[in-house]
């Protein structure tokens, strides 16, 4: 099991935001049917609970838990992401409803994903080599209560006509350093009710590293703390806008 | 490209997730059919690991001040106390010294943050003081618009 990240006074557990997992690998070409068998003691365990498997294609298959973390496998990633569960209810007296699972905070989810990862890995990664691991943050905030990082950002997109833009869908990828990059997408209108941000941060292997599941164990725990550390950089403003 | 494979707006991460949780009956209805088609609508659009589009209408959007208030609300108390803390020990050295700009972000985060936590403490309260002040005011209109009905057919 992998360690947790300690709990961190993160912005991004203030508002709804959820994170993803995922491990660019070299091609293995490995059927459905393969991926199930090497799974099978995993989705075993799931199984207590209800859990949804599906093939998507021949070589990519998906697994929906009822927690809410899903995995998407193909022949070059491991992805594993949350959604919040959505069940629909009925009592048989008034019309069925909608019903959203429970809110959790971002660094709660990041450990959940974590975990999930590690034991898919500890299946699926015997000896192969990484390109590439990401971590992304999708976050949804009211428009008229941006931290103040998203606002300084809002505001140094306008900069060029000197105003606050009217409304903005920008996708910016922006290189962090020789190993690291970030795609920020941001999408917001003044009559919107929802800014929308995805902080999709990215840590590059040049050329790529060779990795069992225990290395990748390390490397997926330092791309973790340092993708929250840039969402947190991100959200603060600590940023260069030039002021 | 090279991004489309793998996380940042590739066919992976936009993925809808489909319902779960289903009943275990079998037996479903029309109507929860067409209601669980609805609810797999409204979670592609609150899912919130898929990428930020251009909107299309049709879908529910999430509603990030209540789900975000719900979210803040759980903050530790440990936590909190740690951000009242920093937040004055920050505010007194911006009063009696100066404060660095990084110093000065931080504190401006540290408000952003505590701001969150007092608004789903006391957000939704004063939303429905707000409803029912707007209420009054609308009675008030319309009472006063009555009135002066009254009045003007009166000196008929």
């Amino acid at each position: 099991m992998w360690t947790s990240l300690p709990r961190v006074s993160s912005w991004l557990n203030r508002a709804v935001a959820v994170p993803t997992l995922g491990f660019a690998l070299d091609p293995l070409i490995r059927p459905s049917a393969f991926l199930w068998r090497d799974l099978e003691e995993l989705t075993t365990r799931w199984a207590r609970e209800p859990i949804q498997v599906a093939d998507l294609e021949p070589m990519k298959i998906r697994i929906e838990r009822s927690s809410g973390v899903h995995c998407t496998i193909d022949q070059q990633n491991i992805v594993v992401g949350f959604s919040y569960p959505v069940a629909l209810t009925e009592d048989g007296r008034q019309l069925a409803f909608v019903k959203v699972g429970e809110k959790r905070a971002f660094t709660d989810l990041l450990p959940l994903l974590r975990e999930t990862a590690a034991d898919l890995c500890s299946l699926l990664v015997k000896k192969r080599s990484i390109s590439r691991i990401g971590v992304v943050a999708n976050v949804k905030l009211p428009p008229d209560a941006p931290p103040p990082g998203v606002e300084q950002y809002l505001n140094h997109l306008g900069r060029p006509w000197r105003s606050a833009p009217e409304a903005v869908v920008s996708r910016v990828t922006a290189r962090l350093s020789v190993t690291e990059r970030c795609h920020h997408q941001l999408q917001w209108q003044t009559d919107a009710t929802v800014l929308a941000l995805n902080l999709d941060w990215q840590r590059l292997y040049e050329p790529p590293r060779e990795v069992e599941a225990k290395s990748l164990e390390k490397l997926a725990v330092e791309a973790c703390d340092s993708a929250l550390q840039y969402f947190d950089k991100f959200g603060e403003g600590d940023l260069n806008y030039g002021d | 490209m090279e991004t489309s494979a793998f996380i940042g707006g590739g066919s992976v991460l936009a993925d809808a997730p489909s319902a779960r949780d289903r009943d275990q009956t079998g037996s479903r209805s029309d109507v929860f059919v067409r209601l669980e088609q609805m609810a797999n609508a409204a979670a592609s659009s609150t899912d919130a690991v898929s990428t930020p589009r251009p909107t299309t209408g049709g879908a529910r959007p999430v509603d990030p001040l209540a789900a975000g208030r719900r979210i803040a609300s759980m903050t530790p108390v440990a936590e909190r106390d740690a951000l009242y803390a920093e937040q004055r020990r920050l505010a007194l050295k911006k009063v009696n010294e100066s404060l660095t700009p990084a110093e000065d972000r931080r504190l401006k985060i540290v408000r952003w943050n505590i701001d969150r936590i007092e608004d789903a403490e006391f957000g939704p309260a004063l939303d429905l003081l707000d409803k029912r002040a707007n209420l009054v005011d609308q009675v008030a209109t319309s009472v006063q618009a009555f009135l002066a009905e009254v009045q003007k057919r009166r000196r008929w």
